[in-house]
This record gives C-alpha cells, structure tokens and sequence, in this order.
C-alpha cells in the first residue's frame, strides 16, 4: 500500500487541536479533583472496623473497577440522565471521577496498610487519639509511598479522557475523529495526537517526579 | 540524563516523520482491486451497522440490509466469499486506504471531498437529510426552527447530515456521536433536541420507535449514495458501473428493495437496540 501523507492538515488545525487540548485537560483536572478526595475517602472507608461500611466501600471499588470505563460513561449519559439532567461535560468529569476514585481508593489503602502496625502503637502510647495518630503520623508517611503509584493513576485519568469522545464532549480525541472524517488523513491526523497526548503526561510526570524529590527522606 | 532523553525521544520522531513523509512521485500502475478480489477469491466489505435499512446485524450478530443484499449479489457476480467488516462510519475511508478492505458499501454519500480520498462507482441510491425530533416536540415544523442558542443537535461523526448540520444551524449546538443509534438515543433521552440524518434512517427508526420519536421529512438536502474503492481505481468502478446498470431492477434488487424499503417485517430480526 503507497499512503501518500500530507502533513499540512496539522498546521492548518492547530487552533482546533489547541482547543481540544485544553478542554481534556479541563475535563481531565477537575475530574482528578474530585477523584483524589472520593478516593481518600472510600480508602479510608475501606479498612475501617466497622463492617458493613467496609462492606459498601469495597463494593464501590468492585463495581468501579468491573465496569469499563466506557460503559460507566455511556450509563451515566444515557440513564443516569433519566434520573438526573447532567449534560455531556458533566457526565464525563463524574465518569472520570468516580471510576478513578476507585482505583486512587485502593492505593491510599495499600498507602496506609503498608505503614508498618509499630507507628500505631507508639502514637497511641504517647497519648494520641486514633485520629490524631492517623492524621499526624500514619497518614504523612502512606503519603510518600503513594506518590508513584498516584502519579500512574494520574497519567491513566488523562488517558482515559479520550474515552469521553463517545459521548460528544469535544476533547482532543473527539476534534481529531472529526478532522479525519473531513481530510481522511488518519496517519498524520493520529500521529500528531498521540503525541500531543505523550507531551500532556510527559509534562505531568515531571511534576509529579519534582514533588517525590521534594518529599524524599534523605537516607 | 533527562536532557539526553528528550534529545533521543526528538530525533525519534523526526525519523518517524521523515520516514513516513516519502512520497512516491513515480506514476506506478495500481493494482486493481477487482484483480486482488479474484485472485484471493474473497470480497472484504466495510460496512458500518446502524444504518437503517442498508446495513444492519439481525439478532444472530449477521450484516442485513439492502447494502449487504448488494454486496452478496456482487460476490454471486464474481463468483467469490463476501466477508463483511464492520467499523465506525468515520473509520471507513481510512481502512480503504490502507488495505483492509476492498469496497465500502455503507450507505455512503458521494461527495467531492470524498472523492479526494476514495473513487465512486456511479450512485446506486438516491436519498436526501431530514429532521428528526422527539415525539413530544409536536411545535416543530422544519429545522430552521431548532436553530435557536440553547438547541441541541445530535448526529453521527464523519456523515452528510453531520456536516450538513454544522453549516445550516448558526446557533444550535452540534454534538458529534459515534452512531446514528447513540445519536437518536440522546434524542429520546433528552440530551439532544433534533437529529439531522439519511431519510431512511430515520423512517425505520421511527418505524421501530413510534412512540418516541417523529420524522420530518421535508428534504433538507438530496445526495447520491454510492460504493468506494481505492482512489483511481478505474478498472473497479468501470466493473461495478456495469454490475450495478444489470443489478438496478433484476428481480433480486426488486426483491430485495421490496423486502426492505416497503414494509417493516424485517425490524423483528434486527439487533434489539
């Protein structure tokens, strides 16, 4: 097969692609603001004493985790939406949110279970109370331990916002299905994309990498 | 060391393009693809279900519809497999170019712009765009009046009615769906208000979802439907003009016409939406 490429589709749209850029990322960091305390929370929900609210929050990181993510989207827009009027934009940042509140759930879990039972004990010996201890010293320490694998999660989140495309929100994904419908230039169409996607997580996990040295304990 | 990455991650993808970028400026012959199909003794269709009634799957997950009737009456002529692949509508004209199929056969409108990337053999269908909207909006007569700030219509990336929609509504708000389904069923759910889409599309759906939706059938715009091939590939198109000049009113196209465009019997057999 000779494909005849003519990259001039990519500077003639950068204005689009720019724009579709930007609406992932905005989808992408407010979905990434609601994930990281649905997921502190249900995390946290996850190991308490209390049975059956440990019992409703691994169910929520079951389900979560069952249902691919672009089923999850589709039900939210078109029968959760019998129930509620979300539109679009705000089905896909709830989509994103809570089926990536799912997966940050589970690493604050492994986060604080992985906090060795001894830091307990000496907290509550000094006098604290559990939450003082969870708060002050439990918590600080899953903290660093969580940021690789958070950071993952995070480039994940922006990943899985291509999905979003399906249900009409114009991100990257969606401006570049419409601009090979138009030119019919997939290869040069998808390339370019696939990299504007690498620059977005490259960026982020930069970011990311400039907090874990910040944080490091020096050995 | 981060440097010396991104330096090597650079030069990566200059190569890629730089690889990507050589064009043949030779005028090679190109291989027809009425030789390739005989040879190989198979005919690969791309189609995109959810077309109705030109392509759709019945419950047992086969392609139905007048397009795949078409399609079976060409691999008869031939004397070869037809093997149908499915993709979404916007994917079609890429997976031509790149070999993975022989023909689309998807309800597809004859465009000049089109016709830039694929060649058509003459129109085997004659169709139009027409409004579709929600069985409870009984106040609109036409499209104009959903072009208002706040109006949403629905249609399927990559067709006429998607691109027809995007010039003719100034202030209504275009939402890009994979499908006609997903489409219409924004429509029904309440996320779009109108849908702009092949006329008969949208009388099958209403067919099959009279209690929910409602046609109207001014024509908005009248297009030719017609089959691709590979760009310059005359020798196919001058086969298929021939095919279809002997298909168009043989008793199996009257047949098949009939069976699909007169009644609606076959709507029990497709694919529960």
């Amino acid at each position: 097969m000779q494909y005849q490429t003519d990259w001039s589709v990519i500077p003639n749209n950068l204005p689009l692609f720019l724009e579709g850029m930007w609406l992932t990322l905005e989808i992408s960091a407010l979905a990434l603001l609601f994930s990281i305390p649905i997921g502190i929370l249900i995390g946290l929900l996850r190991i308490s004493r209390n049975k059956l609210v440990s019992f409703l929050a691994t169910a929520y990181v079951e389900i979560m985790r069952g249902v691919p993510l672009l089923v999850l989207l589709f039900w939210i827009f078109f029968v959760l939406s019998n129930f509620l009027r979300l539109g679009p934009y705000w089905s896909a940042i709830l989509g994103l949110a809570t089926f990536s509140g799912a997966f940050i759930a589970e690493i604050v879990r492994a986060g604080i279970q992985s906090v060795p039972k001894g830091q307990m004990e000496a907290a509550r010996s000094s006098g604290m109370t559990s939450a003082q201890a969870m708060r002050l010293i439990i918590l600080p320490q899953a903290f660093r331990k969580v940021l690789p694998p958070m950071a993952s999660q995070f480039i994940i989140l922006i990943k899985d916002s291509s999905l979003v495309s399906v249900i009409s929100v114009i991100d990257l994904t969606l401006i570049s299905k419409n601009l090979v419908a138009t030119s019919f230039r997939s290869l040069e169409v998808w390339t370019f994309v696939a990299l504007l996607y690498f620059i977005m997580t490259f960026t982020l996990s930069q970011i990311i990498r400039y907090f874990e040295k910040k944080y490091q304990v020096t050995e | 060391m981060m440097k010396k990455l991104i330096t090597i991650f650079l030069i990566a993808i200059a190569l890629i393009v730089a690889g990507c970028s050589k064009n043949t400026s030779t005028e090679e012959k190109v291989p027809s693809t009425l030789d390739n199909v005989l040879k190989k003794k198979t005919l690969v269709v791309g189609t995109a279900p959810g077309y109705f009634p030109f392509e759709m799957k019945d419950s047992k997950g086969e392609f139905i519809g007048y397009d795949m009737d078409t399609a079976r009456a060409i691999g008869e002529a031939l004397k070869v497999k037809v093997e149908f692949k499915q993709f979404g509508f916007d994917g079609l004209i890429p997976a031509l170019g790149t070999g993975e199929i022989d023909i689309i056969l998807a309800g597809m409108t004859i465009r000049g712009d089109r016709a830039l990337a694929v060649s058509f053999a003459n129109p085997y269908f004659a169709t139009g765009q027409v409004l579709m909207v929600p069985k409870g909006d009984t106040a609109t007569k036409s499209w104009e009046d959903l072009d208002q700030p706040g109006k949403k219509i629905a249609v399927s990336l990559g067709t006429t009615g998607a691109l027809l929609a995007k010039q003719i509504f100034k202030n209504a708000e275009i939402a890009d769906f994979e499908d006609f389904p997903a489409a219409s069923m924004a429509l029904v759910q309440g996320q779009a208000d109108g849908v702009i889409y092949d006329e008969p599309g949208v009388r099958s759906y209403e067919g099959m979802n009279p209690d929910n939706v409602r046609g109207v059938y001014d024509l908005i715009s009248k297009e030719n439907l017609g089959i691709a091939v590979r760009k310059n590939d005359l020798e196919t198109v001058q086969w298929l003009n021939s095919f279809l000049d002997s298909y168009k009113g043989s008793p199996a196209e009257l047949e098949s016409f009939s069976k699909w465009f007169e009644n609606v019997d076959w709507m029990d057999e497709v694919e529960a939406e």
